[in-house]
């Protein structure tokens, strides 16, 4: 795999190959980011909604079915894993 | 019959030039291929509407190709990423990539504008055989062995394929396509399944994820786009408005997203992820309106273009650090000092920004996937199918985490003891830099996309109320997994192999397999001691013993020829003795006798 990779590239030294991201940069990003998902919750004020479906029109809906989205899939993932690493764990003591 | 003498059908252009690599010099070769590439794209866009081949076979009527809508939107795409994929294997220019990848293209477009079912087989067949070297290029023993599964559960469903094509003939009297097929038939039962098998529908799903992430860096981009694609495109062919696809379509887009939520192998992450979109267009299969279908079609190829970018992405990787596996002692990012110089992020800047595109083009608006997936969900409202709706917009943030977030933070922004000491090579970049172009500009420009769906598309993607209620949906859930995960309540990734459903037949066959063998060797026995009575001592054992030396006596004067070892000799010899007197013939060989008997009968016809 490594035969592949250029040997005569200018950035062949690790040291000059580090792009800036710092702590400051990642707090930056986190704080932008807050404040991004809380104003789609004042835009979502004064924009004309035109769904099919009821429920669509109301004010919160997509936030609130994203999170719990989000949430049912984490509760799920971690009774999955729950499960094999109980597999596992006694896999490895029969062993 | 072929419409118009001048204009060359693409899948034979990929087909033979896939062929021609062996012949061709090894500094012409990646001339060679890109050269055949763009050629075949230039025919899928400039093919007259009317055009096809049909020609007359053992009193068949077949019709190779036929040109149309929803076969064009596929090959186009299958055309366009053949040649992006082709530029990043350039960067390690190997004849197997070049030809098995083209080859493989060239099938798959002749899969979607093939007009009749033994041309369609036909193509099925050599895309499963083509593909499957693309995941031996892994050269690595998971990968023969990954192969070897995916070769066998892809014969299985070809030859179910095959017995539905063979009672669709019986029933109609030709292979040529008739409209619908319905699942009351046994014809439309087995020809269903047979296409299930390649859409990886669960529980049939296993080899996606068994064998994409075994694959070479550059094979892994050719499979994440010919083979279930194709599925899909020939569902929406055969079997759309059926209502068993919705919900077989919203299993699939649901139930591997909580796998690739604690899956550590990055390539395996995104082939659950190829399994929850293929389940989304699926659905769209099922709901079988003009403005679901168009979004099956435009989605196809979205999503063809994302997740090459992601496998691309995950490629390079694996080419400079050895490895996509996140480890579970990854540490948070913002460390300062020299720890975090350890992410990728860093170290890999370029792979990280088209990482990012890649990501945001699952679903985030001005990406590609927005403006196609969102078409799909539209149209469960438009018939207001509400739990149908629900489920899609589930998957689509729950796809968003997965292959968006959980891709590109885990791989990028934690510190995962990966090392990167050089840079990538340039062609590598160059196919990544492409596909990220054209993801952006199909989500800016989304009409020119638009004008190659099947039908009128009346769809508009960017209102107001969309993009918010989208992009609230989106953030919303990476703010229920950033909670998560500062309260150290996410779920981590499992280092071991993760059991799944193919484990229970694995299981099955391994049992049946164990069962049978000792049957019919119990049989074999009884039968050897019953006749063994009629003939004399030297008849019996010149007929257990005459093939086996013929065997080894073939292998020694080929050896001797190619002055091989005396040891080597006498290994081969004792292993081929061992086949013979166990009758346990490898698969490759089965399958030569089996064609060269096929040709014999076809002959004698």
């Amino acid at each position: 795999m490594r035969g592949l990779i250029m040997e005569n590239s200018k950035n062949s030294n690790p040291q000059h190959n580090y792009a800036p991201v710092s702590a400051g940069l990642a707090w930056f990003l986190l704080q932008g980011f807050y404040i991004l998902v809380f104003s789609l919750l004042l835009i979502e004020l004064f924009i004309h909604k035109h769904g099919r479906l009821f429920f669509e029109n109301a004010y919160g809906f997509f936030p609130a079915f994203g999170f719990l989205s989000a949430l049912v899939l984490i509760f799920l993932a971690k009774g999955l894993s729950a499960l094999f690493q109980k597999g596992a764990e006694k896999e490895s003591l029969n062993e | 019959m072929i419409d118009n003498a001048f204009a060359i059908p693409p899948q034979f252009i990929m087909i033979f030039g896939g062929l021609m690599v062996f012949l061709v010099k090894e500094r012409l070769r990646t001339g060679f291929v890109l050269l055949i590439s763009a050629l075949s794209v230039s025919a899928v866009l400039f093919l007259p509407e009317t055009y096809g081949i049909s020609a007359t076979f053992l009193a068949q009527d077949l019709v190779i190709m036929k040109m149309d809508s929803l076969g064009r939107i596929f090959s186009l795409i299958f055309t366009l990423i053949t040649f992006f994929a082709l530029v990043f294997a350039s960067a390690n220019p190997d004849r197997l990539h070049y030809s098995a990848g083209l080859v493989y293209a060239g099938a798959a477009v002749g899969v979607v504008f093939s007009g009749d079912f033994f041309s369609m087989y036909a193509f099925w067949e050599i895309m499963a055989v083509a593909s499957t070297f693309l995941i031996l290029a892994g050269n690595t023993e998971k990968a023969y062995k990954a192969a070897f599964r995916y070769i066998l559960v892809h014969i299985t469903g070809g030859l179910i394929l095959l017995a539905g094509i063979v009672l669709y003939v019986r029933h109609t009297g030709t292979p040529v396509f008739s409209g619908l097929l319905s699942l009351s038939t046994p014809h439309g039962i087995l020809i269903f399944l047979g296409i299930a098998v390649n859409c990886a529908m669960v529980p049939m799903h296993g080899w996606l994820k068994d064998a994409y992430p075994e694959a070479s860096a550059a094979g892994a981009v050719f499979l994440s786009a010919f083979t279930t694609k194709s599925a899909v495109c020939m569902m929406a062919k055969l079997y759309a408005g059926t209502t068993l696809l919705i919900w077989m379509g919203l299993l699939m887009a649901v139930y591997p997203l909580v796998y690739a939520l604690i899956e550590k192998d990055i390539r395996r992450i995104l082939a659950y992820c190829i399994i929850n979109q293929v389940g989304v267009m699926l659905c769209g299969v099922g709901i079988g309106t003009e403005m679901a279908i168009n979004g099956v079609a435009t989605h196809g190829f979205s999503h063809i273009l994302y997740k090459a970018l992601l496998f691309m992405a995950a490629g390079s990787v694996l080419t400079a650090a050895g490895t996509v596996c996140i480890s579970e002692q990854t540490k948070s990012p913002g460390n300062s000092g020299d720890d975090s110089r350890k992410m990728l992020c860093r170290q890999m800047p370029f792979t990280c920004a088209m990482a990012i595109i890649g990501g945001a083009s699952v679903s985030l608006p001005f990406f590609c996937g927005f403006i196609s997936k969102s078409m799909i969900a539209s149209a469960a409202s438009h018939n207001h199918m509400i739990l149908v709706w629900m489920l899609l917009e589930f998957a689509s943030a729950g796809a968003f985490l997965a292959a968006g977030v959980r891709v590109v933070f885990f791989l990028f922004f934690r510190e995962n003891g990966m090392q990167t000491a050089r840079d990538l090579p340039f062609a590598m970049k160059a196919a990544m830099a492409g596909v990220a172009l054209l993801c952006i500009l199909v989500g800016l420009f989304p009409k020119v996309l638009y004008s190659f769906a099947p039908f009128p598309v009346l769809y508009e993607p960017y209102t107001p109320a969309h993009i918010v209620g989208h992009l609230e949906l989106l953030l919303f859930a990476v703010l229920a997994y950033m909670f998560s995960f500062s309260s150290g309540f996410h779920p981590k990734p499992i280092q071991k192999p993760l059991p799944d459903l193919d484990g229970v037949y694995i299981a099955a066959f391994s049992y049946i397999n164990r069962e049978l063998d000792m049957i019919l060797n119990l049989l074999n026995q009884k039968a050897e001691s019953f006749f063994a009575r009629w003939f004399p001592k030297w008849v019996l054992l010149g007929a257990k013993q005459l093939p086996a030396k013929i065997g080894v006596y073939t292998i020694v004067v080929n050896k001797t020829f190619s002055q091989a070892k005396k040891q080597d000799l006498v290994k081969e010899g004792m292993v081929v003795e061992k086949i013979f007197e166990t009758a346990t013939f490898p698969t490759g060989l089965c399958v030569v006798f089996a064609a060269f008997f096929v040709v014999v009968l076809f002959l004698m016809h």
